[in-house]
């Protein structure tokens, strides 16, 4: 691992309402190849992992479809931050603002994901664990702020740090 | 009987008693695994009362919607009161991590290495 060598990367594709939901899993894997020759392998299935969920997200409910996706993601003194934002209804925002509150503030993100995904089963929701998993799961800090009429999701992940 | 997708295989055992993915899922919606697991479902309440066995050594990803439709399997598992054993792959780290997760929504689940 090159943990002294810094690495950012910005990708936009739009309009949302065009663009193939498949490329979201192609961006993770590209972006684990890329990452995996310069930084730890972990860094690399995290990255993987956090860009396809995050620009899933964004391509299943991106407002009316006619915005970009802009994805970003800078690797730095082995911390990986990465940033995806897209249109979001002021409903949206409120929702994933509240979640996002929700799971950075929980004592215990395993035992919210259980919970959640046994409430979602109950209720026959779709989806909401995204998140929660790169939360739980992966280890990653979970912000999101709203800028004008998009929301941005923030994710970082240190190696060998606390989260 | 064996189903090929571009990005995965599901192989059912014919005796109802498990069944493999391999591949990478990444499904664009819940509902596209509600269609994709369907086969499963409909699987486990045919089989043994021993369990229900769904190896998954060789599915290198799988993104949250996927998980979302494997925890309801496991939850339909344990409506069935059905034990259920994922075998898995520890050199895939998110198999253990997620699985563990669920294990503790049902306490007959197991994990056994396969590789």
């Amino acid at each position: 691992m090159t943990s002294g060598l810094r690495l950012t990367f910005a990708f936009e594709v739009g309009p949302v309402a065009q663009t193939p939901r498949e490329i979201s899993g192609a961006l993770g894997d590209a972006l684990q190849s890329l990452l995996t020759t310069t930084h730890s392998e972990a860094f690399g299935t995290k990255t993987n992992v956090a860009v396809t969920e995050l620009v899933t997200n964004v391509l299943e409910h991106a407002g009316e479809g006619t915005g970009t996706v802009r994805c970003e993601v800078a690797l730095e003194a082995n911390t990986l931050r990465i940033r995806v934002q897209g249109d979001a209804s002021e409903e949206q925002c409120t929702e994933v603002l509240q979640r996002v509150d929700t799971l950075s503030t929980a004592t215990d993100p395993k035992a919210l994901l259980r919970s959640t995904l046994k409430e979602r089963h109950a209720k026959r929701l779709k989806g909401g664990v995204g998140l929660l998993r790169l939360r739980a799961e992966n280890g990653f800090s979970v912000r999101a702020e709203r800028i004008a009429q998009q929301l941005a999701i923030t994710v970082e992940y240190a190696e060998g740090g606390a989260q | 009987m064996k189903i090929e997708q571009k990005d995965y295989t599901l192989e059912l055992l014919d005796d109802h008693s498990g069944a493999s993915l391999s591949g990478v899922l990444r499904l664009a919606s819940p509902a596209a695994y509600e269609q994709a697991f369907e086969p499963l479902r409909k699987a486990l309440p045919l089989g043994p009362a021993e369990g229900y066995t769904l190896d998954i050594a060789k599915l290198t990803f799988m993104n949250s919607s996927g998980i979302t439709g494997i925890s309801r399997l496991v939850l339909l598992a344990r409506q069935l009161n059905k034990p259920f054993v994922f075998v898995v792959n520890d050199a895939i780290p998110w198999q253990r991590k997620t699985l563990a997760s669920l294990q503790k929504l049902y306490p007959k689940l197991s994990i056994r290495a396969g590789v």
